[in-house]
């Protein structure tokens, strides 16, 4: 972990969102690209995060309040970053499978790409899967985005699939996947029926300005 | 590898049998390990239920999908996880031993296989080489 992530994983730990937004302001100013804050400061952060949990020095309250005061930076850093664009294309709609709650890399995505000009729609944690249908078949993005963080719920990104495929929406819009449970294993997301996937958000906005550069 | 079919309906049974299972082998492992109780009390007995369920929960897609790396990457995760609590990982292990028990002894030999193809990558990572 690089200084900075170190240092805004100790802002993190004391629960000081006023330093964690500092660190985060100072980054910007010393770089304005969203990516290296987004990717080797706050990710690494957020993961040390989920180690310690899982090591037993920190509780489930101290990851809510590190993931609350992450999230807050997120927008505080974003609104910093964004310039207005005129175009909003392409589009995507980016969801967590069903009962997942880790949706971090994928409010990242979706931020990353609305600074190359792309419209989003960010839907965050567990969404039903006929919402999703529905929402795709009103706003028929270019792309849909599903994630999950652990094993138990890619059957549920693969129902998110099978529903969408079968929903008859036109165009078809891509389907990419990723998130942990996912990473970047291509055999994994055909059999989830996806047409693409990326291990990190940084990797996604660049598989998908490929797909988009081709046409 | 197990065939796909028998995969498909492995992942289709678990699902169903998740509770029982569940059950089953935290009963189990209670009576064969009473100083679990003394340890941990009847709170430790409810997270291990609650473990037990996770733990299906992840050997599911694992078994549907085939993908025994998937599981053996949950279990060492776990096991870190529980040692961290104070849970040796001979608990970890005998649990797992008796989710291939319980495969063997409930479903035909292609289900119970293919369940076990992957209980056994999980195995792999609690047992001393």
């Amino acid at each position: 972990m690089t200084g900075a992530a170190q240092e805004f994983l100790d802002a993190l730990l004391r629960g000081d969102r006023r330093v964690a937004n500092r660190l985060v302001d100072s980054a910007l100013d010393s770089n304005p690209d969203l990516r290296p804050l987004y990717l080797d400061i706050l990710q690494p952060a957020m993961r040390e995060i989920g180690r310690l949990w899982q090591e037993n020095v920190i509780s489930v309250a101290d990851e809510h309040v590190a993931t609350a005061i992450t999230q807050a930076a997120m927008g505080r850093a974003f609104e910093r970053a964004y310039v207005w664009h005129d175009r909003r294309t392409p589009t995507l709609i980016a969801a967590c499978a069903e009962d997942e709650r880790h949706q971090m890399g994928l409010r990242m995505l979706c931020d990353l790409l609305e600074l190359e000009g792309w419209g989003t729609t960010y839907l965050g944690a567990s969404v039903p899967v006929e919402s999703l249908v529905d929402i795709v078949m009103k706003r028929k993005p270019d792309v849909v985005a599903v994630s999950a963080t652990i094993a138990p719920n890619l059957p549920r990104v693969r129902s998110a699939i099978v529903a969408i495929r079968g929903s008859g929406v036109s165009p078809m819009p891509l389907i990419i996947v990723g998130g942990r449970a996912v990473g970047d294993n291509e055999d994994l997301a055909k059999r989830l029926g996806a047409d693409l996937t990326a291990s990190d958000a940084d990797e996604a906005v660049r598989v998908l300005r490929e797909q988009f550069a081709e046409r | 590898m197990h065939d796909e079919i028998a995969r498909h309906r492995a992942a289709e049974y678990l699902i169903r049998d998740k509770e029982a299972i569940a059950v089953t082998v935290t009963k189990a492992l209670y009576d064969e390990s009473p100083e679990l109780i003394d340890k941990h009390g009847e709170r430790g007995r409810q997270k291990t239920l609650q473990d037990m369920r996770y733990n299906v929960e992840h050997l599911t897609p694992a078994v549907d999908l085939g993908d025994a790396d998937m599981f053996a990457k949950y279990v060492k995760w776990l096991d870190d996880l529980l040692r961290a609590r104070g849970v040796d990982t001979k608990y970890t292990r005998r649990c797992l031993e008796m989710v291939r028990d319980e495969a063997s002894t409930r479903y035909d030999a292609d289900v119970a296989g293919a369940i076990n193809d992957i209980v056994d990558a999980g195995l792999g990572q609690v047992t001393a080489a």
